[in-house]
């Protein structure tokens, strides 16, 4: 699609969003006020920076503690591997609930899955996104660019149901339809937004649906990303926190679920039965994707985001096309993120160039991030693989012979359309 | 003399491609202000560009060639120090020259900076008050890049105005849109961002739209409903200076 197109089409969107926006600034502004603001960066990024750097040694003792308590580890090294483990632990045509996690599209698995099975998202957003037919614009609100009445239409013409256009009659439809399903799977499905190395998973929720996906179904299976480990709880739950004042605003979500094992009873006569209330086999797929490739590089601060979004509120860029800046994961660091799994020529594609390296993201995000060196450093990258704009290699040329990037026609005084800085 | 002349270092004046080439009014009006402040300096033509723009778009290896070249010319000019108005410049020179160049101890000040100095020592003379709401709109790399906040807010509000701010101002000030080379690769997205900056502008109800930047004044001043300045014009407009 052309620059223009997503311009003009994102436009609605653009108002939409706009009341998001500053609703969730006010709210996030109210509870950072009474926090020690740097200490908490500072307590962060050391989290994060001593998990990276130990991530290997961290993964090896997550992974031994929690097969000791029974769950399944599988370890991939791409998405496609991680596709066919779970086309392994999940036979085709099975109904499937799923809720919201950035891995599982990093996989690819809507591709995979949607045709092979019968998947229903259980994150309202995620499900009206999908039910609409468009793409997520936000990685922990997703379907903030959709308007109401095509809600309600999108509901309409699939269910058959006639709903007014009001979030509360559109939210309790959708809590009864999920909530059959979730009754109804054999599998469910989720991510996980902290590890650790003691062998607790911890899934944070604002609607209830991961603690029931995660109980409900019998078969428990949880996708993650290998950064997502860190040592301790202590270490976890102040993630956690940071997720919650930075991605929604708000000063916890309304559930953290911590799983270390099975669901499990030895009431009779001391025999342990699995699965009483929730599910009887939980499964770990941990997805690598390019990951250890960056760990002791310069570009291994990527790995220290804890995908919160706080970044693509203040972006400028993302506020004009959305979701078409990045890829599977969005924004300037969603960006930086493709360059990581996939590689330069996606990235490239991905809007590597439209970074306007104003810093705002590195300003707000909780471990600082340092976004627009790290684009640098990978459009250097772009570069020395043959993938330049026609207007940079201009520029560079100009610069080289004439010493300025505006080169020779660059009359005293005369303004150009091409600016070529800064 | 001559001996003091080799050994005194000299002070430069580094307009920046954009003032050198395009906006030669702005580079004009500097050289006017540090002209009445009596602060002496001197221009060279062989500079070449700081190298943001090259940096900025991925080529290291032509920032270090640039770099090299301007280090050599500041060399033969024996420059001990560098006054510079454009943020991008002022930027470079002062936080990523040294990465690439060790020998680089050259010292960088921003002119906003020394104008300030003189406003409030009273070497500049304000002449006529101004009068009303202006907004200033804080550019990348002289905020968030190089921490200058306060200097060209001071210097609004001695020439007598009534600042105020938008929405989305200082370290989380909204970019004019042309920053990182979207401006020049593709100048449709650059003009939106510029739109919603001149939104939050206008939201003000200041009647004057202040910048330090020349691309930010290139960014923002398509657009009609407000005044858009670069705060060497507002300063022109109140303080006299001696005819060179
Ligand atoms: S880069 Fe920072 S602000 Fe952006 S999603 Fe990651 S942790 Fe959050």
């Amino acid at each position: 699609m052309e620059l223009s197109e997503i311009l003009q089409k994102r436009k609605n969107s653009k108002r939409f969003f706009k009341k998001a926006y500053y609703t969730y600034i006010s709210r996030r502004r109210e509870i950072l006020r009474d926090l020690d603001l740097n200490e908490l960066k500072k307590t962060i990024r050391r989290i994060r920076e001593d998990s990276i750097k130990n991530v290997f040694e961290l993964k090896e003792k997550a992974v031994e503690n929690l097969e000791k308590n029974g769950v399944k580890v599988f370890e991939a090294k791409d998405s496609k591997e991680a596709l066919r483990i779970l086309e392994k632990i999940i036979p085709e045509g099975e109904l499937l609930v799923k809720s919201k996690s950035n891995v599982i599209k990093e996989i690819g698995f809507e591709e995979r899955f949607y045709k092979r099975n019968k998947v229903v998202e259980t994150d309202c957003g995620d499900f009206i996104v999908q039910i609409c037919g468009e793409s997520s614009s936000h990685p922990v609100t997703p379907a903030l660019h959709i308007p109401l009445e095509k809600v309600v239409k999108a509901i309409r013409r699939r269910f058959r149901v006639r709903l007014k256009p009001e979030p509360e009659e559109i939210v309790s439809f959708v809590k009864n339809y999920i909530r059959r399903k979730i009754f109804e799977a054999k599998y469910g499905l989720t991510g996980a937004n902290v590890i650790t190395s003691d062998g607790f998973i911890v899934i944070i929720e604002n609607e209830g649906n991961i603690s029931l996906v995660s109980k409900i179904p019998n078969k428990h299976i949880i996708v993650a990303s290998i950064d997502k480990i860190v040592k301790n709880l202590d270490d976890a739950i102040l993630i956690s926190k940071v997720l919650s004042f930075y991605g929604t605003g708000s000063k916890s979500t309304s559930y953290i679920n911590i799983i270390s094992s099975l669901s499990k009873t030895a009431d009779l006569q001391k025999k342990i039965v699995y699965g009483v209330h929730g599910p009887e086999e939980v499964y770990l797929v941990l997805v690598d994707n390019g990951r250890s490739k960056i760990v002791n590089t310069d570009l291994e601060e990527i790995l220290y985001c804890i995908g919160c979004g706080a970044c693509l509120y203040s972006c400028p860029i993302y506020r004009q096309v959305f979701e078409r800046y990045g890829k599977d994961y969005i924004g300037g660091i969603g960006v930086l993120k493709t360059f990581m799994i996939e590689g330069i020529e996606q990235t490239f594609n991905s809007g590597l160039y439209f970074c306007n390296l104003c810093g705002s993201c590195k300003e707000v995000c909780p471990v600082s991030l340092d976004v627009p060196e790290i684009v640098r450093k990978i459009r250097e990258i772009s570069v020395k693989s043959g993938y330049e704009t026609k207007t940079n290699s201009e520029m560079v040329e100009n610069v080289e012979i004439f010493g300025n990037p505006f080169g020779k026609s660059s009359k005293n005084g005369e303004v150009q359309e091409k600016l070529y800085c800064c | 003399m001559i001996i003091e002349k080799v050994l005194k270092p000299n002070v430069l004046y580094y307009p920046g491609c954009l003032k050198k080439f395009v906006y030669r009014n702005l580079k004009e009006n500097y050289e006017k202000i540090l002209r009445e402040m009596e602060v002496k300096f001197i221009e060279v033509e062989e500079e070449v560009c700081c190298g943001s723009p090259v940096r900025n778009a991925g080529y290291f290896q032509q920032f270090r060639n640039l770099v090299r070249k301007n280090f050599e010319v500041f060399r033969k000019y024996n420059v001990g120090k560098i006054i510079l108005s454009c943020p991008a410049c002022y930027y470079t020179f002062s936080k990523e020259y040294s990465k690439v160049c060790r020998e680089w101890k050259i010292e960088c000040v921003h002119a906003i900076k020394m104008i300030w100095e003189g406003i409030r020592d009273g070497r500049l003379k304000i002449y006529r008050k101004g009068r009303g709401k202006v907004t200033y709109h804080d550019p990348c790399h002289l905020g968030r890049y190089s921490g200058i906040y306060e200097e060209p807010r001071m210097i609004i509000k001695a020439l007598g105005y009534d600042l105020v701010e938008m929405e989305e101002s200082r370290e989380t000030s909204l970019c004019c849109g042309s920053g990182g080379g979207v401006g020049a690769n593709y100048p449709i997205l650059a003009r939106e961002i510029a739109k919603e900056r001149i939104e939050q502008a206008k939201k003000t109800r200041a009647k004057i739209l202040v910048t330090s930047c020349p691309l930010c004044v290139f960014s923002l001043k398509k657009f009609s409903g407000i005044k858009t300045v670069e705060i060497s014009e507002l300063i022109l407009s109140h303080v006299k200076v001696k005819k060179w």
